[in-house]
């Protein structure tokens, strides 16, 4: 028998991608095992990588996965330890499934090598899979390797095809239409078991198929929640069916009741903008939505009407505390994700970012009445934004509500900052989520606390971080997980809202003009 | 539309079809059609391997160019609905065919093996080639272009 299943060597910017969990993604699971395998895998980790796991922490701000990868590390090599014969190798336990190595410095050779690493492993453990397997995500680390003729792989356990993102809008077919009209007269709600016979696939809770014709119609998987008696939690959901719109869905929006032609002025420019803020952003029961579409899709205006959730319109009795706007912070200092220093008022630096913002605030109704800084400023202290003057906190700012008299309306918060916060009763958006790691993704989802709506919000298509790619980013990593729990909707937004110029534009060359 | 020096690429032909349908979906879907509509067609006599390639990619063009035509006259709505009786019908009974095209075969292979409704798998090969064409970018040369596009149209198959 071998002495392991395989051995892994997964390179250091993997567990700044996935964090500790890297290692349970590693690990040989139970039902793996068959008579006579090898029960356990096995991870190395060289110290070089230790090494520049930490110099990744000193030198920037808030890596989320490396920091929590190093908490771990030091964690098992508390636990036995067995030392590797002539070698400056210890192994720890991880779990029933998984052993570390840990390749101390004398050891891994000078300069470090990870070739060398490799024939170092392979001499001293055989696996079952026959060799010794590195991971990278890194393309010019696999034609390295590769070239070199070792066995190196991209970390599937964090790939997400990133066709998910059009899990949100389903197509539909002209028999699964007729269903709706099959007893004849107004349409009825077809149960979801016949959808999902008709479609050939599974059906998740919100998801939406889209019929074309003459006139395009639309549906959306609905049940009967059930919550816990705190309203805290989605406890049952019960007669799951497909229902088609009506005829006129979609001419208004309806929030709590209240039927309304727009919110502050945003109204929804086609059925997928309308089906974003009715069935996601002004849904009470979705806690958590996907909103994705490229550039000028209205992504950020569609997400901005969320800010009428927070507006006092009743004496403070408002769903949302505040809105907390979140920006990957690498763009405020490229790659290594430093803020670095902040020269005058915090606001003009970071101001910058927030274009597309500060657009979406001149569309709404009160825009004229309450400057976009003025959101960011707290009533009665000054927050490092300045603070609200007097008159915009007294006078309404749309007839019947006024900004919150107890907190600024919105916050700005850099993904570098996250560690030790929670979220309770806040509308927290999570702007360019495709630059998150999936740890990162994780993490900032794991601190939203009870009352809070999330709007994951980016285009998988334009991801701009080094460490991320469209089959590897926060934004498809957390659907993939979230996307079959009650509580969560993903829309996409496929028209362009931008000038057939704009549209040009993107095909312009900006090198090799002939 | 566009460069007249430049050679014809499906990059072009998409960003062309796209000041008619502006929903990237309805673009993927009829895309699909126009694509599967003008491989079922497709008829060579060459033995060159390279030469079929691109003659099967050649004709992907002449449809999408076709496309657009019927689209400066007929809705959207209406141009679907001129490809689907054909392809659903070619798809309904593909097992019993011969292929003349390559890309046909492939395509028909990766349909028959999925529960899924054709629609719903010529929007997902229509939003495929689309990913891939606008992630590439546009070519130079008109060789390039051919086999370039060729292998995007084959990736957007084996991506299903």
């Amino acid at each position: 028998m071998a002495d392991y299943h395989t051995v892994f060597i997964p390179t250091e910017r993997i567990y700044a991608l996935g964090g500790p969990d890297v290692f349970k993604h590693l690990e040989r699971k139970s039902g793996e095992v068959k008579h006579g395998d090898a029960k356990k895998n096995l991870i190395v980790v060289p110290d070089a990588f230790v090494k520049r796991l930490r110099e990744t922490i000193d030198s920037s701000i808030g890596v989320q996965g490396t920091a929590a990868t190093l908490e771990f590390l030091a964690s098992i090599t508390e636990g036995e330890r067995h030392a590797v014969a002539d070698h400056e190798i210890a192994v720890f336990e991880v779990s029933p499934g998984l052993d570390l190595a840990y390749v101390d410095k004398h050891a891994e050779g000078s300069p470090f090598s990870l070739t060398g690493v490799e024939k170092l492993v392979s001499k001293i453990w055989t696996s079952e899979t026959g060799r010794t397997e590195l991971i990278s995500n890194k393309p010019d680390q696999l034609i390295k390797y590769r070239s070199r003729g070792l066995l190196i792989k991209s970390p599937e356990f964090l790939l997400i095809d990133k066709e998910i993102v059009d899990e949100g809008m389903l197509v539909g077919t002209d028999e699964l239409l007729a269903q709706f009209y099959s007893k004849g007269g107004k349409a009825t709600p077809i149960h979801v078991d016949e959808a999902e016979e008709s479609l050939g696939r599974s059906l998740f809770l919100n998801q939406i198929v889209k019929f074309s014709g003459q006139k395009q119609q639309y549906a959306r998987v609905e049940g009967t929640l059930g919550y816990n008696k705190e309203r805290s939690r989605i406890t049952t959901v019960d007669n799951i069916v497909l229902r088609l719109f009506a005829p006129d869905e979609g001419n208004s929006l309806k929030v709590n009741g209240v039927t309304r032609e727009s919110i502050l002025g945003i109204k929804p420019r086609d059925m997928e903008q309308y089906i974003a803020m009715q069935y996601g952003i002004f849904d009470p029961a979705i806690e958590l939505l996907f909103l994705c579409g490229k550039q000028g899709s209205g992504k950020t205006v569609v997400a901005y009407s969320a800010i009428d959730l927070i507006l006092d319109y009743n004496n403070g009795n408002r769903p949302y505390d505040r809105m907390i706007i979140f920006k990957a912070n690498e763009i405020l200092g490229g790659k290594k994700r430093d803020i670095g220093t902040v020269p005058g008022e915090a606001f003009a630096k970071l101001s910058a970012h927030l274009g597309s913002y500060a657009d979406a605030h001149r569309k709404t109704e009160f825009s004229a009445t309450v400057p976009f800084s003025e959101m960011f400023k707290h009533p009665t202290v000054d927050n490092g934004m300045g603070m609200r003057k007097l008159d915009y906190t007294r006078k309404q700012v749309v007839s019947g509500a006024h900004l919150p008299q107890e907190s600024e309306a919105i916050e700005l918060g850099l993904t570098g900052y996250m560690r030790g916060r929670s979220f309770d009763c806040v509308v927290v958006i999570a702007d360019e989520a495709q630059n998150l790691t999936p740890y990162e993704a994780k993490t900032l989802i794991e601190r939203c606390g009870e009352g809070t709506k999330m709007i994951f919000m980016g285009d998988p298509l334009q991801v701009d971080n080094p460490d991320c790619s469209i089959d590897l980013n926060g934004f498809t990593y957390a659907y993939h997980h979230f996307r079959n729990q009650p509580y969560v909707a993903l829309v996409k937004l496929n028209k362009s809202q931008r000038s057939q110029m704009s549209e040009y534009a993107r095909t312009m060359r900006v090198f090799g003009v002939q | 539309m566009g460069s007249t020096t430049e050679p014809t690429q499906l990059y072009n032909l998409l960003n062309n079809l796209r000041y008619h349908i502006t929903h990237d979906g309805d673009l993927a879907t009829i895309l699909g059609y126009s694509v599967l509509d003008s491989l079922m067609k497709f008829k060579t006599n060459t033995g060159s391997a390279e030469e079929r390639e691109f003659e099967e990619i050649k004709t992907i063009y002449s449809g999408l160019e076709n496309l657009t035509q019927k689209l400066r006259s007929d809705s959207p709505f209406g141009v679907r609905c001129s490809y689907i009786k054909s392809v659903s019908e070619y798809l309904a009974h593909s097992d019993k065919e011969e292929y003349s095209s390559n890309l046909l075969q492939e395509i028909t292979t990766a349909t028959q093996g999925s529960r899924r409704s054709n629609e719903d798998q010529i929007n997902r090969f229509g939003l495929a080639i689309m990913a891939q064409s606008e992630r590439k970018g546009p070519f130079t040369g008109t060789k390039n272009c051919l086999t370039q596009d060729y292998q995007t149209v084959r990736q957007a198959i084996k991506s299903r």
